[in-house]
């Protein structure tokens, strides 16, 4: 059986129509419907720049894998900020920045790889202004943990054995350490820049009432615990969200 | 967010059981990865890093061994840090392979740079080496955290106080 050879120059012609496409209505003005239509677009797009990665991976072409896997993880990452704009407009703001977030990941991979480190870089940069300007600062958390060790993302043998190297990309695919075993959590903290920007302090409370940290309005009123004085908050502290890259 | 403004500071370290000092220092390695701490019950737990810098090591021709070598636990804080495993050194290993300390740091910041690419003035990263100038002299523990890019400047403080003969 033959393996047809990616045609990279063609899908990156798909990506960049469908990226512009995207882009040109990635703004709070523009139809929340006509953003959620660009999303279903760039979703299609993504399948078919996939199927090309894995084509190139099956003919030993990993620069073109990782290419397309830069165009893939760019794809995702538009889409990304567009579910964010929408997800504003339909009053859904926790949803609204775990979409931003994932286009932040998203884009930060694409920075790593060489063929697409200047968009991943500029696009970056967008995410940053959106950031800082859409959302109020808030203030993360951090889960410490301890494991016995995990599998290999790209080989799926023991990750401490095989030679694979955490963080790198293998014909299009990132390395990490999956299915972690024996996991035990030992204590929460907060933070000023974590791992995942997904972990966060949710609800506080003026004692009296708790409080959305992004709507700033009251969503309930305080129960006693019996837990005496001192701060209370609402916390996001761990996520399972999957590492951008690591499935094919 | 910030820059990181690195900050090296070297202290004499007790906190390590006499018997890991021994196996250390006996181990045939250039470089001993150990523990970066011990939880309750004064069982190790590793880096999480620590797996990966095995391999980086190994890739880069250095022979590095882990130690206690079973029962490993590891470590994940899920702060951007990177933190690395201890690293382990005594003054016969520095002395028989001068530059394996200056060839891991340079291996560790490579690697760390790729990985946090466009992120690397917000990553911290914390790497202490404990310094084994012989029994009756103390260790010594280098403590560096801060930008990646002054990684590089550990190995001449590393090697000071392996030369220093203060007890």
């Amino acid at each position: 059986m033959t393996t047809e050879v990616a045609n990279i120059e063609a899908i990156a012609k798909l990506y960049n129509e469908a990226g512009a496409s995207g882009q040109r209505v990635a703004f709070l003005q523009c139809d929340a419907s006509l953003q959620q239509a660009e999303v279903e677009n760039l979703e299609r797009v993504e399948a078919a720049i996939r199927e090309a990665k894995l084509q190139a991976r099956a003919t030993q072409d990993e620069r073109g894998a990782n290419l397309l896997l830069g165009l893939q993880v760019l794809t995702r990452a538009i889409a990304d900020e567009l579910r964010m704009w929408v997800a504003l407009k339909e009053q859904r703001p926790h949803d609204a920045w775990a979409a931003l977030v994932s286009a932040q990941e998203h884009a930060d991979l694409a920075v790593r790889i060489p063929d697409t480190a200047s968009s991943g870089t500029g696009y970056r940069s967008r995410l940053e202004v959106l950031d800082h300007t859409l959302f109020p600062v808030l203030q993360f958390t951090s889960t410490g943990l301890t494991h016995a060790g995990g599998t290999c993302s790209i080989c799926g043998t023991s990750f401490r054995s095989c030679r694979h190297v955490e963080g790198r990309i293998y014909f299009g695919q990132v390395c990490a350490e999956v299915a972690l075993q024996n996991v035990s959590v030992d204590h929460g903290a907060l933070v000023d820049a974590p791992r995942d920007k997904r972990c966060y302090v949710s609800e506080y409370t003026d004692g009296d009432m708790w409080y959305d940290v992004m709507t700033r309005l009251p969503t309930g009123p305080v129960e006693p615990d019996g837990q005496g004085d001192g701060h209370r908050f609402k916390c996001i502290m761990l996520t399972t969200n999957a590492i951008p890259g690591v499935t094919l | 967010m910030e820059t990181i403004e690195p900050s090296i500071e070297v202290v004499a370290d007790d906190t390590l059981p006499s018997a890991l000092i021994t196996a250390a220092s006996n181990s045939s390695a250039s470089i001993v990865l150990l523990p970066v701490r011990y939880d309750e019950n004064g069982s190790p737990q590793f880096a999480g890093a620590t797996p990966t810098v095995e391999k980086l090591l190994r890739e880069a021709g250095l022979v590095s061994e882990t130690l206690p070598a079973e029962g490993a636990r590891f470590r994940e804080d899920r702060g951007i840090d990177w933190v690395a495993p201890t690293l382990f050194v005594t003054f016969a290993m520095y002395s028989s392979n001068p530059n394996a300390v200056a060839l891991a740091l340079n291996v560790l910041g490579s690697y760390i740079h790729e990985f946090f690419r466009g992120r690397e003035k917000t990553t911290s990263v914390k790497l202490d080496v404990l310094c084994f100038r012989g029994f009756g002299l103390g260790l010594r523990r280098v403590k560096y955290k801060g930008p990646v890019e002054g990684l590089k400047n550990l190995d001449k403080t590393v090697k000071e106080t392996m030369e220093s003969r203060d007890d």
